[in-house]
Parts: C-alpha cells; sequence; structure tokens
C-alpha cells in the first residue's frame, strides 16, 4: 500500500510557480518521479511506498499552493508504472552478478590484460551500453559519437578505458530479479547470441559488422530493465501486478524502451533505429537491411538456444529475402552455430 | 520478375558495366533478352560497392580539400569533428538511385527481361536459375554472355573479418573514419583508397611486395602520386612480404612482416587484386574450363571456346576496366548476334581516380622507346597553365609522346586535377590519326587546361625543329605561346 500522487498546476506563463520536487528514485521512500509540461498546465506524478504521506511532501504541496491536488490511497497499476517508466529520465541498467564479480576481480588486478576487460564488456549487453555512454558522455567525448567497444578503445585510449570500466564496477548495480532470474538470463543469453549471427550475417551481406552486432547485442536491453524496475515497484511499493502480466509488459514494451534507452545513451541512429524496427523492418525509414539483420539474427539465436530445434526450418524466414540471402550464403552464416552457442555458454 | 517465356535468344548473366552494354546492344539488334542479376538491384559490383560508392566518397574527399585552396582562403572549413564515412556518403543514395533509374529505363524502354536469381549452366544452351527462396527456373538460350564480374581476392596469410580487415566489397560499410590505416597492396584500387582516406586525416600506411606502387604506369606518374601520398601525410613501404595481418582482439589491426617488423593501425585494407565470379557457374556444364588464374579464355570478340558462349567484363581479366567492359559487353552481343563486330578500339584510356587523378592514353615513354627507338617526348606542368592557377591546381602535368619524327601521337600521360577528362582529348586526336601540329593549329577555348596540350605539342615541334634545318621560327613560336598563357 503507498501513495500515488498527482499534482498539477500552472505554468510559470500563468504566473504560478514551478514545482520544484526534488526527488531521487529510493530516497525517502519517494519511487519515481514523471514530469510532463503541458501548454497550460505542469503536472509531476510521483508514488510513495509509505502508508502515510510524508512530512516534506505535504509542506511541499502546501507551499506550493497546487491549482488541483488528488491524493489516492491506491497501488500503482502496471500502465500507470510502464508508462513511469517510459517517462523517467533515467532507468537502470544492471548487470548479472557473475559478470560484476569478474569485473570487479579484473579491475582490482593491475596485471590484468585489456583484453580480458574488452572480451567481457563485449559479451555483456549491460556492460557494452555502460562502456558507450559514458565514452559519450561530456567528460570523456572526444566529438565522435562512439559507436563500437573497438572504437571506444582506439579513440579514448586504454588507460582511458580501464579508467571507465573501473567507474562501472563500482558503480552498477546488479540484477536482482528473483522471481525472472530466468527470464533475465535467457534475454542476455538471446542478445548475445543475437549479436553474433548478427555479426554473420552483416559479414555475408557486406554490411557494418560492429553496428550489427551492437544492434543484436541491444536489440532486447528492454527487457531486463524493465523486469528490474516491475519487480522492484511489484516489491516495494505495491505494483499490482502478476508474474505474467509482468512477463507480457516487458514483451510488448521491451523494444520501444530499448529503443528510448539506446537513443539517450547518444549511440548511432542506425543502431537506434535497427532496434526500434526489429519486428517491422520495412518500416525502417533509412536502415531497414539493419532492422531485418535483427529480426533474423534474433530468430536464428532463438533457434538455437531453443534445444529442440533441429536447424532445419520448413519454411525459409522472410528475411533472407529481404537482406537477398542465398541458400549457400545462408549455410555460410549457420556454419559457426555452435562455436556461438558454446561462445553464449561460456559467457552466460 | 521472369517473363513467361523460357526461350531467349540471348541470355546474360550478370547487371554490371559489361552486362548492361551487352543487353542495350542485343536489344538494338532486335534480339530477345533476358538479363539475370543475383543482387535486388541493377549494377552489379559496380554499383554497390565499386566504382560509383567509392568515386561518390572521393568527389566528397576531393570538394573538402579543394574548397578552401579554391577560395583563395575566402571560405575556411573546418573538419565537422563527428565526421563519419555515412555522413561523408549522405549524396550516395541519390547517386546510386539516379544511376539505377537511368539503367532500369533504358533496358525497359528496350523490353529487356530482367531475372534475380542465381545462375547456372545446366548444358551449353540451358541456365538455371536459383532464387533466394530456393525457387528453381531452367531457361534456354541460343546465345549466352557470362559478365559476371569480379570480387577481391583473399590473401591465405589473412583473414578477412570485414569489420577491422577489410577488402573493396567491405572498406565502404565502415561507418566512422578510423585515426591510421594500414593499407595492403599497391594497385589501382589500394592508390584510390589512400589517396582518399588521407585526405579525409587517416594516417594511411601502404604496404606493397612491389619497390612502387602502381608499377603499370609511368614513372613519373607514380613518383607524382607519391608526393600527393607524402604530402598527405600517407607513407608507402614497398619491396616488404607480409608474414600475417590480424587483429589484436582489442582495438588495433598488427601487419607483421616477413622482417620481423609489426605494424599497427586502427583497420587495415586489403587490395591484393580480384578473382573472376565463375567458380558457381557450373562452367563445365556448358564445356567451358577456366585458365589457371580462373579466367575465362576469349578471342577478339569476347567468344569463349564454346563459340555460342561470351564472356565480357571482369570474367575475362584485363584491364577489368568499366569502361572495357562496356565496350566488351557491346563487342559480344554483336558479334553474337550477327557474327560481326569491330574487335575493339586497341586504344584504352586508364584512369586512375587517386586525389588529384591520374589518366593515361596509348605508349608510355618506356613502350614508345622500345617501339620506336628515340620518341620524341614533351612535358608540360600544370603551373605553366592559366586556367590550372585559376584552379588553385597548379601541381600536375602533362607528357605527351610523339614518334621520332615528332609528327605522329603516341601517348598521353596527364597526372593533376581532371586528368581523366583532360585525357580524352588525347585519345579523340590518337583515334583520328591528327598530327602532333593539330594542337598548335586548333583554337581551345581559353583559358583551359586544353592549353597543356598546344605547349607540349610546341615542345614536341621544337625538338623535332631543333633537329631540323630551321629551328628558329619554331622556337620563338613555343616561347610565345608559354608566355601568352601564363
Amino acid at each position: 500500500m503507498g501513495w500515488f500522487v498527482r499534482i498539477s498546476t500552472l505554468t510559470p506563463a500563468e504566473g504560478r510557480r514551478t514545482l520544484s520536487i526534488t526527488v531521487k528514485s529510493g530516497s525517502a521512500g519517494v519511487d519515481f518521479c514523471a514530469s510532463r509540461e503541458q501548454s497550460d498546465k505542469f503536472e509531476v506524478a510521483f508514488s510513495i511506498a509509505s502508508p502515510r504521506l510524508p512530512a516534506r511532501i505535504q509542506q511541499l504541496l502546501r507551499a506550493e499552493n497546487c491549482m488541483s491536488t488528488q491524493l489516492a490511497t491506491r497501488n500503482e497499476t502496471i500502465q500507470e508504472a510502464i508508462e513511469a517508466l517510459v517517462k523517467a529520465e533515467d532507468c537502470e541498467l544492471p548487470v548479472l552478478p557473475e559478470v560484476a564479480a569478474q569485473l570487479l576481480k579484473l579491475t582490482s588486478d593491475v596485471d590484468c590484460e585489456i583484453s580480458d576487460i574488452v572480451a567481457l564488456i563485449k559479451r555483456d549487453q549491460s556492460l557494452t551500453s555502460h562502456l558507450l555512454r559514458i565514452s559519450n558522455s561530456a567528460r570523456y567525448t572526444t566529438g565522435v559519437t562512439v559507436s563500437s567497444i573497438q572504437q571506444a578503445v582506439a579513440r579514448l585510449g586504454l588507460l582511458c578505458v580501464r579508467e571507465i570500466v573501473v567507474l562501472i564496477s563500482c558503480q552498477c548495480r546488479v540484477f536482482d530479479v528473483p522471481d525472472f532470474e530466468k527470464d533475465v538470463r535467457h534475454s542476455f543469453r538471446l542478445s548475445l547470441a543475437t549479436a553474433a549471427f548478427a555479426q554473420e550475417i552483416a559479414r555475408v551481406r557486406r554490411m557494418n559488422v560492429e553496428e550489427a552486432f551492437l544492434g543484436g547485442l541491444l536489440h532486447d536491453v528492454g527487457r531486463p530493465v524493465l523486469f528490474q524496475a516491475l519487480a522492484d515497484r511489484r516489491r516495494r511499493f505495491g505494483l499490482v501486478a502478476t508474474d505474467a502480466q509482468i512477463c507480457a509488459a516487458a514483451e510488448e514494451h521491451r523494444i520501444a524502451l530499448a529503443a528510448r534507452l539506446i537513443t539517450s545513451w547518444e549511440l548511432s541512429s542506425r543502431v537506434v533505429e535497427a532496434v526500434h524496427y526489429q519486428l517491422t523492418p520495412a518500416q525502417a525509414p533509412a536502415c531497414s537491411l539493419q532492422a531485418a539483420t535483427v529480426n533474423l539474427a534474433s530468430h536464428l539465436a532463438a533457434e538455437i538456444l531453443s534445444e529442440s530445434s533441429s536447424f532445419a526450418p520448413a519454411e525459409p524466414h522472410p528475411m533472407l529475402e529481404v537482406l537477398n540471402i542465398y541458400p549457400e550464403q545462408f549455410t555460410c552464416i549457420l556454419r559457426n552455430r555452435h562455436e556461438i552457442l558454446e561462445w553464449v555458454n561460456e559467457t552466460t | 520478375m521472369i517473363a513467361d517465356c523460357l526461350q531467349y535468344d540471348v541470355i546474360i548473366i550478370g547487371s554490371g558495366p559489361a552486362g548492361q552494354n551487352a543487353a542495350l546492344e542485343a536489344a538494338e539488334h532486335s534480339a530477345h533478352v533476358l538479363l539475370i542479376e543475383q543482387e535486388l538491384s541493377l549494377g552489379g559490383a559496380c554499383v554497390q560497392y565499386g566504382t560509383i560508392p567509392s568515386k561518390t566518397l572521393r568527389e566528397t574527399a576531393l570538394t573538402l580539400s579543394a574548397f578552401q585552396r579554391r577560395s583563395g582562403d575566402v571560405y575556411r572549413v573546418s573538419r565537422d569533428a563527428e565526421l563519419s564515412i555515412v555522413s561523408l556518403m549522405k549524396r550516395l543514395n541519390d547517386v546510386v538511385h539516379a544511376h539505377q533509374e537511368t539503367t532500369k529505363v533504358c533496358l525497359e524502354r528496350v523490353g529487356i527481361n530482367r531475372a534475380c536469381g542465381r545462375a547456372r549452366f545446366v548444358s551449353p544452351n540451358e541456365i538455371s536459375m536459383t532464387r533466394v527462396n530456393g525457387e528453381k527456373t531452367v531457361v534456354h538460350g541460343t546465345k549466352i554472355i557470362i559478365a559476371t564480374g569480379s570480387r577481391p581476392r583473399s590473401p591465405l596469410n589473412v583473414k578477412l573479418d570485414h569489420e577491422n580487415i577489410l577488402d573493396s566489397d567491405s572498406i565502404l560499410s565502415m561507418t566512422y573514419l578510423p585515426s591510421s590505416m594500414l593499407i595492403v597492396g599497391g594497385g589501382v584500387i589500394a592508390c584510390e583508397y589512400a589517396s582518399t582516406f588521407s585526405s579525409l586525416g587517416v594516417k594511411v600506411t601502404m604496404l606493397d611486395k612491389a619497390e612502387w606502387p602502381l608499377s603499370f604506369v609511368d614513372p613519373e606518374l607514380t613518383d607524382y602520386f607519391m608526393r600527393q601520398l607524402l604530402a598527405k601525410g600517407g607513407s608507402f613501404r614497398g619491396g616488404v612480404g607480409l608474414k600475417s595481418l590480424c587483429w589484436d582482439r582489442v582495438s588495433s589491426v598488427v601487419a607483421t612482416l616477413e622482417s620481423g617488423e609489426t605494424l599497427r593501425a586502427d583497420k587495415a585494407f586489403v587490395a591484393l587484386g580480384r578473382v573472376a565470379n565463375v567458380d558457381s557457374l557450373s562452367l563445365e556444364n556448358a564445356g567451358l574450363h577456366p585458365s589457371e588464374r580462373g579466367l575465362l579464355t576469349v578471342n577478339d570478340f569476347c567468344q569463349t571456346q564454346v563459340p555460342h558462349i561470351y564472356a565480357v567484363g571482369d570474367t575475362i581479366g584485363p584491364p577489368a576496366l568499366a569502361s572495357a567492359s562496356m565496350d566488351q559487353g557491346r563487342r559480344a552481343a554483336a558479334h553474337a548476334l550477327n557474327g560481326t563486330g569491330h574487335p575493339g578500339a586497341g586504344l584504352l584510356p586508364t584512369g586512375i581516380y587517386t586525389i588529384p587523378e591520374i589518366a593515361t592514353i596509348g605508349l608510355s615513354e618506356r613502350q614508345a622507346a622500345d617501339k620506336v627507338g628515340k620518341p620524341l617526348v614533351a612535358r608540360i606542368s600544370y603551373s605553366q597553365v592559366a586556367r590550372a592557377h585559376i584552379m588553385a591546381s597548379p601541381d600536375g602535368m602533362l607528357k605527351m609522346i610523339a614518334d621520332a619524327e615528332g609528327r605522329k601521337l603516341l601517348g598521353i600521360q596527364v597526372a593533376g586535377d581532371g586528368a581523366t577528362e583532360l585525357v580524352h582529348l588525347g585519345q579523340m586526336a590518337m583515334l583520328g590519326e591528327l598530327p602532333v601540329d593539330t594542337f598548335v593549329h586548333a583554337t581551345f577555348n581559353f583559358p583551359t587546361m586544353a592549353e597543356a596540350y598546344r605547349l607540349a605539342a610546341l615542345e614536341i615541334i621544337h625538338a623535332r625543329e631543333l633537329a631540323g634545318p630551321f629551328p628558329a621560327k619554331t622556337v620563338r613560336r613555343a616561347a610565345a605561346a608559354q608566355c601568352h598563357s601564363i
């Protein structure tokens, strides 16, 4: 049981002061805060886990002399939770516990090989995302958008990358989703295998291999983020949702959230488009082949991760025609499937 | 896309420059033509990976490097920090689209049938086409023209991953400019990309077994290329053997030379020649056998040893130029349909799209010496031509080679801005068998680069007359022309 609060006030242009609620996720029991500025009003919504509205918030509401305040003592719905997540400026992208442990071990060893760190980062969508996000941040940017791990190392230098990796290992939250651990692990395995297949497809079609890998690795990044966030809300703030509803919500919103996250990390617009249109490549404005690559790669990844698969599909995958991949080229793409599976198993 | 009919007068495999021209020529002869292409779009490697994309990137690099110079520093060009290959090639889609639309319209206008699929011979007159979805169709052709082009050669000691170690089919898939690049090879493609990337600020190091790049062209042109490369911060390491080339799994490509020395760069580009795309055609079913080098052997009319099958373009080897391929396509189709046709002009210009470019026609100085003993040679620097100064491109040269009597034009070598266009003036003179003196008597627009021809011709006449009884008049005329030009 908690509070779900929505406050509306007039914008400053109408002579009213803007609400200035400085809340951090997880602090003072405030879970999230989303704001929206419309033409005539400013709206803030947040939820609080505490059964009583904290005195600080009450004072704030009085001080702001809000035009209208709706307070409800009801639980948050999954739709509201999703809306809040999609609007939130920052979404946490935790790392798998064993990956975090490996990273800490590597970064605390002064003699460790940078190639080991790079290999670990490349195998993990969270670490890759964090590295690229930080590489493109104001502190590290060289003015060139960094779109791949090798580009980051080449542009920033090994020492700088090591510094960023230490930063990641110190700051990153570890996944804590007991109810969805299997799903999160599957998403990571799927992403890794998709990245590997996307790389093979790009090689055959002479498309950019680095971006194909990245698109594959991040194509499902929205799903684990949603699992973590929704599981947190259910556990701490009374979100009313069953496991099945959370899984369905993660499936429904994973692509939109992934695209939003990748955009916010300032990665290449082609990777964003490939991820965003992965289910509908024909609708992609400029990168339909990249989106089709993600589509086909994720299909192949799902096939090799499914133990029952014999890899002898009755019907050719529709993306083969979009990408103009002939049977012998397809055979070439599949040639490394055992190595890909081995690589995925080693990593996760 | 394929018509209902399964019987054609001419089947052409491949829609690159050679295939397109063969198809158009065949249609001109009212033949029922089928053009088979394995890619979704027309044009072959020329449009997808080769000539069109690389020249689009080059044009952008050329414009960037020339803009500030030509505006007399009125405008200063600062390179965008976000400069990437993708942004440099924004025009590419428009260029490719325009090219493909024009081609498509031309082919449709003359009623050429097209099919998308992979072709292979079932018998000397039957071709099986396999679509992406595995569907097969067998078509019959009275005449068949093989125009399947070529692909980059993959050396055994290099594992191309098309990510960090690239070839000419994958080099333009790079989305960002690396800070450094190793280029393996010293041929035309290697030099063109070395020139383009170094113009864009990439630190280029060329490695080749040969002592000098572009070993088939006049040494003076090679020197010119080398000077330009060095001026842009590039370098050429000749006479080196490459032991291995691999990715260090972190951020660099490492080249190990046979001497044991190692070189590192962000990316590597391997350009060690091309191989013909004939291995998937099941040529044995047609009674054809490629040479040891994987090429098809043809006569002057591009006819193979199986008389109704022709081969054109890169499938028959050098010169492997788009211009030559077009001519071969036309010749093959004409000969296939009426048994006649010219056996080739025998005078093909060579254009090397470095920055600035290089072009040749006819004999080089050495070839001319072998043929006529002591040819007369004139060298004109671009700095002697007013138009070159106006264009802020005074660095360049035109070399004219005439026979020992100084009358017959044997060859033209040009290095500098506009060389690939300028060479055509010499080509037309040679085709028309015009004497060297024509360039002195003809009136050219002024100021134009054609003035270089006049100056070169005057030098040849001067040399000719110095050897003759009345030199003074010509010497004065040559000096006057040069003063006028400058």
